[in-house]
């Protein structure tokens, strides 16, 4: 280059540009702060999970919201962390929400429970006998005289109905206790203080219903018990407790996994995993003195307001040591370590929106978006040659810069290449040689007036440039405003056709023009294959 | 190779014929879409979308039938479950669409699955080999996507117009609206007519043949607005006439190579992409058309209406070609 020209600096930075960014896909062992930046697979093409967060706040300050928020998504991404995800992303959308893209993950229930749970660790005194029989008399006596306002327990209340289970029970007890709803609705299982599986949810839904909760007597709560993991359809314990918690996970120092010996006496943890904890110290103060003073009472221990275990206290425990047991899985078991360890979430969080995509149909849709890629691709270059001849052959150069532009922006903002994005690509080869259309017309035009063929690439390069940013300026515009409603996949589309709207302008306005200029119009040529 | 060299095609005449296809397709668009309404897919209303592999674990169990399926759905409450089977006969996958459901639906689903048909499950890890995926949306959610795709055609529009507004005219801003309009309200007519989900995916490709009709009438309408300034004497229909001329072989060829990518899409592209790409070719078909025929055609009705002569015209592009020069 003998003098220094803007052009040639532009084309020069575009094409390394490009080499730079895309370098790594083709050179392997580049040093790790190059090698970094590739194109990353959308969870659509690569397969995994992500779950769209709602974190509940209705019961919060708006300042107690924003640090819920907060620290939900710091509390999942050490879950997340410690479960193990490559390139996990955990992001903020919006004011409550919070988008979790977990790529890769193949046990998409247990990542889903991880990330759902609060993980409110809580120790509670079971209700003593007598402080049972009142709570059971007032709950009892509430729904009899409200049966109207739940339909679902009408089968508790009039024990005559063609259920086998309930016509043998009724032979059993009194008129009186027909009339107990409560009382029958949480016996309904097999055993004292056990529900059967059928009618865990009519338990649920009275629990979640504020009228009923607010006519419990105050200080009073009912839980449900762990379910049976080996049989899911097995009766469900029902607790009465106390409701204030004596002792709450904050007071945790470490939780670990354990396996039960296996000659061990004690068939809690015989052969099986179980959680050993201990407590911080000022906990396991507080829990020596609680233990120390109310021997012989049932202590629970909860976890999101379910019962894992009830032991009865023997004796002042004085370390805060500590198991929980129960029927667990391994895996259960490693997990509720996990969430222990990162804390509770100061909010519960709902799923507003769960996508999952396994391994193999991200492979097929990457295989057929090639294809069509390939196929369009060839078509279009094809069409420019035979259409242009020697200028088509300069806009398909142009083209392949083009794609290769996109390729390397992609990797240049760390954007995801999601299956919708391939498409943008392939229609943005349709698209991109518009702008070559439009300047090749025009010099075609140009020529028939009888110019040179400097003279008409100069004229209609003058023109249809205006006539360029003309019109692609308002299809950026549509991008733009695409990628502001979009998420994930569409996102990525409007990324891929704005990339290539910028690239396609870029490539016929300064690109080809150089070509033109520096090796087509080099002598005072008559001709011009156009 | 050349098409289209020194055409004279009368659009100019041929307008009205052309208006009343347009109003005729609109009016059925607009017929399909009080009388039938949208089929808004689950990324909208909300619900469970799945696609599940149930191949036979035994070679010689004949391969599941949808019956089988729907009806087992159907006795434990999913009365509304569409099924469809997208893969092939030995191998059938079954996508699973409720929508407006409760929580678990899927879990619920997957479950009366497993106990009614061991045969296509028992043994499988259900998570890698059933699922091939899975699309659960909340009603919140689904609602405000519904809005959001809304606010967004509609905010893209406004933006244009203000864009031509600036750089020519608010006649020809608001007639290429009216022209984009066309064109979005034929293909949401046709999803409409034929029952087709509208996904966000199909937003998507709206948005794109927002931009990407816009693109086509900007192209003719600059070859106008420089021809006025050249050809002051003729009457601006002959301008109008033979700028469309002149741009018509540009506007073809750009259509061409973006429908071979678009039909690239649609045949080659995958069951993912299908419906994207067939709105994307509609969309080229009636973004090209509507350019040509209508965009153009508008902004010389208005002055019709609104003028006499044509040097009105004149002065209102002179405007831009003042501060051009």
């Amino acid at each position: 280059m003998k003098n220094f020209s803007w052009r040639g600096a532009s084309i020069l930075v575009f094409i390394l540009a490009i080499v730079f960014f895309l370098a790594p896909m083709v050179i392997p062992n580049l040093p790790e702060w190059w090698g970094d930046k590739r194109i990353k697979l959308g969870l659509d093409l690569r397969g995994g999970m992500q779950i769209l967060l709602e974190v509940d706040t209705s019961n919060l300050s708006a300042e107690q919201a924003k640090d819920a928020v907060d620290n939900a998504i710091q509390v999942i991404r050490n879950r997340v962390d410690q479960f193990g995800v490559a390139e996990p992303s955990i992001q903020k959308v919006g004011e409550t929400r919070i988008m979790v893209q977990l790529p890769g993950v193949k046990d998409f229930e247990r990542a889903r429970s991880l990330i759902g749970k609060t993980a409110m660790l809580e120790f509670k005194f079971v209700a003593e006998k007598t402080e049972t029989e009142k709570v059971l008399a007032v709950l009892d006596n509430y729904l009899k005289t409200n049966i109207q306002l739940y339909p679902k327990l009408a089968e508790f209340y009039s024990p005559l109905k063609d259920d086998n289970k309930e016509t043998a029970k009724a032979d059993t007890i009194s008129i009186d206790d027909k009339e107990k709803v409560f009382t029958n609705l949480i016996n309904s299982g097999s055993g004292p203080f056990q529900i059967s599986y059928e009618d865990v949810p009519v338990l649920a839904g009275l629990l979640k219903d504020s009228t009923f909760v607010n006519n419990m007597p105050a200080g009073f709560n009912v839980a449900l018990g762990q379910e049976n993991k080996q049989d899911l359809r097995a009766d469900r314990d029902v607790y009465i407790i106390h409701d204030n918690a004596e002792l709450t996970g904050e007071a945790l120092d470490y939780a670990k996994v354990m396996m039960g010996n296996p000659n061990s006496s004690d068939p809690s943890t015989a052969n099986k995993p179980y959680i050993s904890f201990k407590l911080n110290r000022d906990g396991a103060r507080r829990f020596e003195v609680l233990t120390g003073n109310n021997i012989n009472k049932r202590l629970a221990i909860l976890l999101d307001n379910v019962v894992y275990a009830a032991p009865v206290i023997k004796d002042r425990i004085p370390r805060g040591e500590g198991q929980i047991s129960g029927s667990f899985t391994l895996d259960e078991v490693r997990d509720l370590v996990i969430v222990l360890k990162t804390g509770n979430l100061k909010a519960p969080v709902n799923e507003a929106r769960t996508v999952l995509v396994g391994a193999s149909l991200g492979s097929d849709s990457i295989k057929s978006g090639t294809l069509a890629g390939l196929i369009g691709f060839l078509a279009v270059v094809l069409f420019m040659l035979l259409y242009y001849k020697g200028a088509g052959f300069v806009a398909d150069i142009a083209l392949l810069f083009n794609i290769a532009f996109i390729g390397a922006m992609l990797a240049a903002f760390g954007a995801s290449l999601t299956l919708p994005g391939i498409a943008g690509i392939i229609l943005t080869i349709g698209m991109a040689v518009d702008a070559n259309v439009l300047l090749f017309e025009r010099i075609r035009e140009e020529i028939d007036s009888g110019k040179t063929p400097r003279t008409a690439v100069d004229a209609g390069y003058k023109r249809a440039v205006i006539t360029i940013w003309d019109s692609q300026l308002t299809t950026l515009i549509a991008a733009l405003v695409l990628y502001n409603i979009g998420s994930g996949p569409v996102r990525g589309f409007a990324v891929t056709l704005a990339i290539g709207i910028i690239g396609s302008m870029f490539t016929a306005i300064v690109f080809c023009r150089a070509i033109f200029d520096n090796f087509i119009l080099t002598s005072n040529r008559k001709t011009m294959s156009i | 190779m050349r098409f289209f060299r020194n055409t004279n095609i009368p659009f100019v005449k041929l307008r009205y014929y052309a208006y009343s296809v347009s109003i005729l397709i609109c009016v059925l668009g607009i017929i399909g879409l009080v009388t039938k309404g949208l089929n808004w897919s689950i990324d909208f209303t909300s619900g469970v979308a799945m696609e599940l592999n149930l191949s036979p674990v035994e070679s010689s169990t004949p391969p599941l039938q949808i019956e089988k399926l729907r009806s087992v759905l159907r006795q434990n409450g999913y009365k509304d479950a569409e099924i469809q089977n997208i893969g092939q006969s030995e191998n059938p996958h079954f996508l699973i669409k409720t929508k407006g459901t409760e929580k678990d639906t899927r879990a619920n689903i997957i479950n009366i699955i497993i106990n009614s048909f061991p045969d296509y499950t028992k043994g499988k890890d259900i998570e890698k080999d059933v699922i091939v995926q899975s699309d659960e949306v909340g009603p919140k959610v689904g609602k405000e996507l519904r809005s959001q795709a809304m606010f967004a055609v509609l905010l893209s529009m406004l933006l244009i117009i203000i864009y031509i507004w600036i750089r020519f005219e608010l006649t020809f801003g608001i007639s290429a609206i009216l022209a984009i309009f066309h064109d979005v309200l034929c293909i949401v007519g046709i999803f409409a007519l034929t029952g087709k989900e509208v996904t966000i995916q199909i937003v998507a490709a709206l948005l794109t043949i927002v931009g990407y009709s816009i693109n086509d009438t900007i192209v003719i309408y600059d070859r106008i607005r420089e021809d006025l300034r050249i050809y002051r004497k003729d009457p601006y229909e002959s301008v109008f006439n033979n700028a469309m001329n002149k741009t018509l072989s540009r506007t073809v060829i750009t259509a061409g190579t973006t429908a071979l990518t678009a039909l690239a899409l649609y045949f080659f592209g995958g069951s993912v992409i299908h419906d994207f790409a067939f709105a994307m070719v509609l969309g080229l078909i009636f973004g090209t058309y509507s350019s040509i025929f209508i965009a153009s055609n508008l902004v010389i009705d208005y002055y019709h209406l609104t003028h006499q002569d044509k040097s009105s015209l004149q002065t209102l592009t002179s405007k831009v070609q003042t501060k051009k020069r």
